[in-house]
């Protein structure tokens, strides 16, 4: 019995001093979303929050064609978890993104419009991403639609 | 048409209903407050007259209210201010701009009673200058006229100096000192400047003084300290021209006479420095001729110097041509009543100072002079130095005999 107290007290420590440092709670929600202009190679800049990327991916992902991004604007927004969405005009989804070790890693697509979405725009709802577009209002976290696509 | 009334009543309240519903971008609203923002910072900078900024209070208590709702919104959006301090800065602009249209609106009622000064001023000297020149033009004067000039020339002097003085003042109040350290003054800045009112005249005016200034010293003639004072005053507007006289063209003529302008003011400033040098030689040949010494026209240092020894010279000349106490007289005219009584006390320094003469052509005149006066009066020493000879070997020869001993003495003595 001793034995086994002794070996649960070290396995015990031995978690704890194994275990990662969370800093916590966290927001990394933006107020608004950006707007950013794709240049001619398919990048973004946004200056405010120093962020930068490359997006014929996504537009070869949304429409098996990575050029499709000529004078298009990429609407951007991220939540209070720090995840990315995107999506710009006539896209059918939004993207969900993670950053991780210099890259953005797709975590989602949400599906929101069978026929492309006419002028989609982003707020910030914490603890929601909100998707407008038209008369269309819905409220997207990481994982989907809240409350499914009505 | 109370039907009417109803249809109109049922769409406004579907379009309000409908507006309300509509959902807005978040980023859209930001957009617009910066937009909205942008254009009154613009506004107030743009702002030419106090009336036309004052309008701009409105829009930002406007923009105030309208945005209040969106204030959360607003303090998380816009980077690095938040509202409030955004609503504070345009505040601060529209104060701080109504300071320089506060700064401008004193300096132009300033100028609207220094304008009225100066008119009153310049139709005095005006009729000053007459009464001189008609004095002046009297050929006999008694001691009563002469006295009446003096008084006149001073009243002059006085009224001139006060008359550019305002001119002075007004040219600073014309140019604020923000405007002068522009090294270009824009279009807005011109506007912000001009007072339309002085259009016509602050040029004028300028041109004006230093005309009187000419004239003045054209019709008095003057001493070495009024022409030092004249000196002072015209480096002090010359001063002031240089720092403002460019930018008050700018603003105050016309585009196509510009150049024209700026030429002829400075060719009179050219002119004044030319009648403030001329005026000291017109004085110096005035100061001979009173005496009766005619000397050739001169108007620079090297010309009265060659003209002063000219004039020794022909005297040297004549001297066993004229008579002798004629030659006497012109001598005691040229150096007792001019020379040394007026030229060398009180105008020798004047010009050495101002390097109007050198020291070499002032002593080769005062040796000419001497070398005159030699000519006139020659020295007797020679006359003296024989009879000194004379009375010395005299008085050696006594001195000799006196001490040499008798011989019948000494022979006495022998035995």
């Amino acid at each position: 019995m001793k034995q086994l107290i002794a070996c649960l007290i070290t396995s015990l420590l031995f978690i704890v001093a194994c275990s990662t440092l969370t800093l916590q709670p966290a927001n990394f929600s933006w107020p608004i979303e950006s707007v950013l202009p794709i240049d001619s190679d398919g990048n973004v800049v946004e200056e405010r929050y120093s962020l930068e990327f490359n997006t014929a991916g996504l537009f070869f992902e949304e429409f098996q064609d990575s050029m499709a991004f000529g004078g298009k604007e990429m609407r951007l927004i991220r939540d209070n978890k720090g995840y990315y969405f995107m999506t710009a005009i006539s896209f059918k989804n939004v993207y969900v993104f993670k950053a991780y070790d210099g890259t953005l890693t797709k975590k989602n697509k949400i599906l929101i419009n069978e026929t492309g979405m006419q002028n989609p725009l982003f707020n910030q709802r914490d603890p929601f991403i909100e998707l407008v577009d038209g008369l269309t209002k819905l409220n997207l976290t990481n994982e989907g639609i809240e409350g499914g696509l009505k | 048409m109370i039907k009417n009334n109803f249809i109109v009543l049922v769409a406004l309240a579907l379009l309000l209903v409908f507006s309300s519903a509509y959902p807005q971008s978040d980023r859209e609203i930001v957009d617009n407050f910066k937009k909205e923002y942008s254009e009154i910072e613009k506004q107030i900078k743009n702002a030419t007259t106090l009336a036309e900024l004052n309008k701009v209070v409105e829009k930002i208590t406007s923009l105030k209210q309208n945005y209040i709702k969106h204030k959360e919104l607003l303090d998380k959006s816009l980077y690095p201010d938040k509202y409030d301090k955004s609503i504070l800065n345009l505040n601060s602009a529209y104060i701080l701009r109504q300071g320089d249209f506060a700064t401008i609106d004193v300096l132009q009622s300033e100028v609207g009673e220094l304008k009225q000064q100066v008119e009153f001023l310049n139709q005095r000297n005006n009729e000053l200058i007459a009464q001189v020149r008609k004095l002046e033009g009297q050929t006999q004067k008694d001691a009563k006229t002469i006295k009446k000039l003096e008084n006149l020339v001073a009243e002059l002097r006085s009224s001139i100096k006060e008359r550019d003085e305002l001119v002075l003042n007004m040219i600073d109040s014309l140019m604020p000192p923000t405007m002068r350290e522009k090294d270009i003054l824009t279009d807005k800045d011109k506007t912000l400047v001009m007072s339309e009112e002085e259009k016509q005249n602050v040029l004028n005016n300028v041109k004006t003084t230093i005309t009187d200034n000419i004239r003045f010293m054209q019709i008095t003639s003057l001493k070495p300290d009024d022409l030092n004072s004249i000196r002072e005053q015209q480096n002090d507007f010359a001063n002031k021209w240089q720092k403002v006289g460019i930018r008050l063209i700018e603003v105050y003529a016309d585009d196509d006479q510009k150049t024209e302008e700026l030429q002829q003011i400075e060719e009179l400033f050219d002119n004044w420095y030319e009648a403030v040098e001329m005026e000291a030689w017109v004085s110096i040949s005035e100061e001979f001729a009173l005496n009766g010494i005619d000397l050739r026209f001169f108007n620079n240092g090297k010309e009265f110097t060659n003209s002063v020894l000219m004039f020794i010279d022909d005297e040297l000349k004549n001297l066993g041509v004229k008579s002798e106490e004629e030659s006497k007289r012109v001598y005691a005219n040229f150096a007792d009543s001019t020379w040394f009584a007026t030229l060398q006390p009180v105008w020798m320094n004047y010009l050495i100072e101002n390097k109007m003469l050198t020291e070499e052509n002032k002593n080769k005149m005062e040796s000419k002079i001497a070398e005159w006066k030699n000519a006139l009066y020659p020295s007797n020493w020679w006359i003296y130095l024989i009879i000194a000879l004379v009375i010395i070997t005299v008085a050696t020869f006594f001195f000799i005999r006196g001490r040499k001993p008798k011989v019948s003495d000494s022979v006495s003595m022998k035995e």
